[in-house]
């Protein structure tokens, strides 16, 4: 295991070289081109191998000084981007307060500090809030509840 | 000269209409609030207010949009200077004498001068946007695909080099956000590119939605845990407020330079208002007698970068306005509000539309005048405000961004789009990436896919053409040095220490 290298560049680098090579072996798909008629692959190719070369160095410059891999703060992040797939699911075939209760539910599981009562509350005066500002107010098609 | 007083009078006619000056002040209002919030800036609270500004006039659609935009660069410093906490990225620095200051109970002061200093960079950026859109307008309206290439090109790499701690990095996010507006049908051939089968992605990906995504979302999940321990009971009055005469001498040179160098980097395309406050400050401490001060709670050290800070906020409104071309992230947001209501900025605007124009602009001194009250007299509001629990905030701020992203295309399809950016965009911090430049890559890259096909089509494939007009040729020459000196300093290894200073405490 190599001790002192920066974790985290080399894994972004690596990353980012990733994503690169992607889109350059993507740009293949398309008619390529020439510099006088560039097709729709050339410029996908070009930035493609740029983004390659970008990642190469930031994984070789992460040789150079140690850091750690950063950790990941997962209980605010997988309730937070719950909420947001509960929302989606629910929007258009429940109506909008149930999609928003949820999400205000969903993603105050994030806090440590949750506790039942506050939460439910603030779900019900969010989702009217939003009710009252977008459906009612700015008059945009979203019924408050929708019944399959 | 009496056609620009004119254009003026029409200006504040314009402004001064009831529903225009309503709206003013409902987005400086909003964007101040949002502002204050930890953890969402005002590209969240811009993009938030999308919705609602498409049933307004463009004119006060545009009024109102700007208005949450500066309306939020104000409301920022107040949580950097109470809690350590940047309430948008652009005010970051200002935690570092900010905070201190309240340490050693002068939070009064530190936020009467931040909203000084906010307000005297302001006027000089609405005094720069009134002198220079005009003269910018007569060059622009020579400018080829050429023109446009080099200058989208060299602000690109502007904002992704200079003041970044690893440009590399920068300059990564840059092609990552080229890349991703390669996603959706060619503008040429109309074959459709890395659509992945969604058909949903023909029309490219949703601009809202790797914002909400990259900035609402990633920024609420990094901030749970961080804003939950903030202990914070300074009382503030009116009278710890006032600066003595010598606090006023430190800061006036400051906010001159600040204002000088907030409005030059805010102008260039792409480069948004943070890069000005770190070279603000940096430049104050080098000139300072004493540099030690500088972290302990230097009162140059909150003038300069605020005064930047607004003053680049107003002068990315000239590029925006005068060449299409966004100023910053934020303005992007603002140039598709425009589209959405059949509005191409662009040179011919303000012949176009002297109205809109104009009168944006002269809503700009009514928007500041309206926050100098908003945050001097009015600060025990906001100050309330900080003391509302975050996890009573961020559910309801993350329901709002889902509903936003809905209304713009009314698909869920964007809604899961933002799942995936905010996931992208909360790895990438952790791995200490900056985000703002994917986000202008990504606006800027049609456009300069656009422009250099149809310069390369008029060149006949020499590239060469490039250098030999003055104009694209100066832009494409300071952009190389640009890159060559980068490259310099990445093989030197010397991290530039220039934006290091985020790091100290």
């Amino acid at each position: 295991m190599l001790r002192n290298i920066n974790k985290g560049d080399m894994t972004a680098g690596l990353l980012i070289a990733a994503v690169g090579l992607f889109f350059f072996l993507g740009a293949f798909e398309h008619e390529i081109g020439t510099a006088r008629r560039m097709g729709p692959g050339y410029l996908p190719l070009a930035v493609g191998m740029i983004t390659v070369f970008l990642g190469l160095v930031i994984s070789i410059n992460s040789l150079r000084q140690a850091d750690i891999l950063p950790r990941l703060d997962s209980r605010p992040l997988i309730s937070v981007m719950s909420a947001i797939i509960a929302f989606g699911l629910s929007f258009e075939g429940l109506g909008l307060v149930p999609a928003a209760m949820m999400a205000v539910i969903i993603s105050s599981l994030g806090d440590t500090d949750v506790r039942p009562l506050p939460t439910a509350i603030l779900s019900v005066v969010v989702a009217f809030g939003c009710w009252l500002i977008f459906t009612v107010a700015l008059n945009l098609p979203f019924p408050a509840f929708r019944f399959m | 000269m009496s056609e620009i007083g004119a254009n003026i009078l029409l200006g504040f006619d314009t402004a001064l209409s009831y529903s225009n000056v309503m709206y003013c002040f409902i987005g400086v209002f909003v964007g101040t609030f949002i502002g204050v919030l930890p953890g969402i800036g005002s590209l969240a609270a811009v993009s938030m207010l999308l919705p609602i500004s498409f049933y307004l006039e463009p004119t006060t659609a545009l009024v109102m949009l700007g208005g949450v935009y500066y309306g939020a660069e104000y409301g920022g410093s107040t949580s950097s200077i109470l809690l350590n906490l940047p309430g948008t990225p652009s005010n970051a620095i200002t935690c570092l004498d900010g905070y201190p200051m309240t340490l050693k109970g002068r939070a009064g002061l530190a936020l009467f001068m931040t909203t000084i200093a906010s307000f005297f960079g302001g006027s000089l950026g609405i005094i720069a946007l009134y002198v220079l859109a005009p003269v910018i307008v007569s060059v622009a309206l020579a400018f080829g695909p050429a023109e446009y290439f080099a200058l989208i090109t060299f602000g690109l790499v502007a904002a992704a080099t200079v003041a970044q701690d690893s440009p590399a990095k920068g300059l990564a996010m840059v092609c990552l956000g080229l890349l991703l507006g390669f996603v959706g049908l060619d503008l040429d051939t109309g074959v459709p590119r890395f659509e992945f089968g969604f058909y949903e992605l023909h029309d490219g990906i949703s601009f809202i939605a790797v914002a909400m995504g990259m900035f609402g979302i990633s920024e609420v999940i990094g901030a749970i845990s961080v804003a939950k321990h903030r202990p914070f009971n300074q009382k503030v009055t009116f009278r710890s407020m006032i600066p003595t005469r010598q606090e006023i001498r430190q800061s006036i040179m400051p906010m001159f330079r600040g204002a000088g160098i907030g409005g030059l980097f805010g102008a260039l395309p792409g480069t948004g208002p943070s890069i000005g406050t770190f070279i603000g400050y940096s430049l104050e401490r080098r000139i300072s007698k004493d540099p030690s001060r500088f972290g302990k709670g230097a009162i140059e050290g909150i003038a300069s970068p605020e005064s930047a800070n607004n003053a680049a906020v107003q002068t990315a409104f000239i590029p925006t306005l005068t060449l299409g071309i966004p100023g910053s992230a934020t303005m992007a947001v603002m140039l598709g509000a425009l589209i959405v209501h059949g509005i191409t900025p662009g040179p011919s605007l303000m012949a176009d539309r002297p109205d809109l124009f104009w009168g944006v602009a002269a809503s700009f001194w009514i928007g500041n005048l309206f926050l100098l009250v908003l945050n001097i007299p009015m600060i025990g509001l906001w100050i309330r405000v900080l003391k509302i629990p975050y996890r009573f905030l961020y559910p309801a701020i993350i329901v709002l961004i889902c509903i936003g992203v809905y209304t713009v295309r009314e698909t869920t399809f964007d809604v899961f789009l933002v799942v995936g950016f905010g996931f992208l965009g909360y790895i990438l911090r952790l791995l200490k990436f900056e985000l703002a430049p994917v986000l202008i890559g990504f606006i800027l890259g049609p456009m300069i896919e656009e422009n250099l096909r149809r310069a390369s089509l008029i060149f006949r494939g020499d590239f060469t053409q490039f250098l030999m007009r003055p104009i694209s040729g100066i832009l494409l020459g300071i952009t190389f040095a640009l890159l060559l000196w980068t490259a310099w300093t990445i093989i030197k290894g010397r991290r530039r220490k220039l934006t290091g200073l985020t790091n100290e405490d």
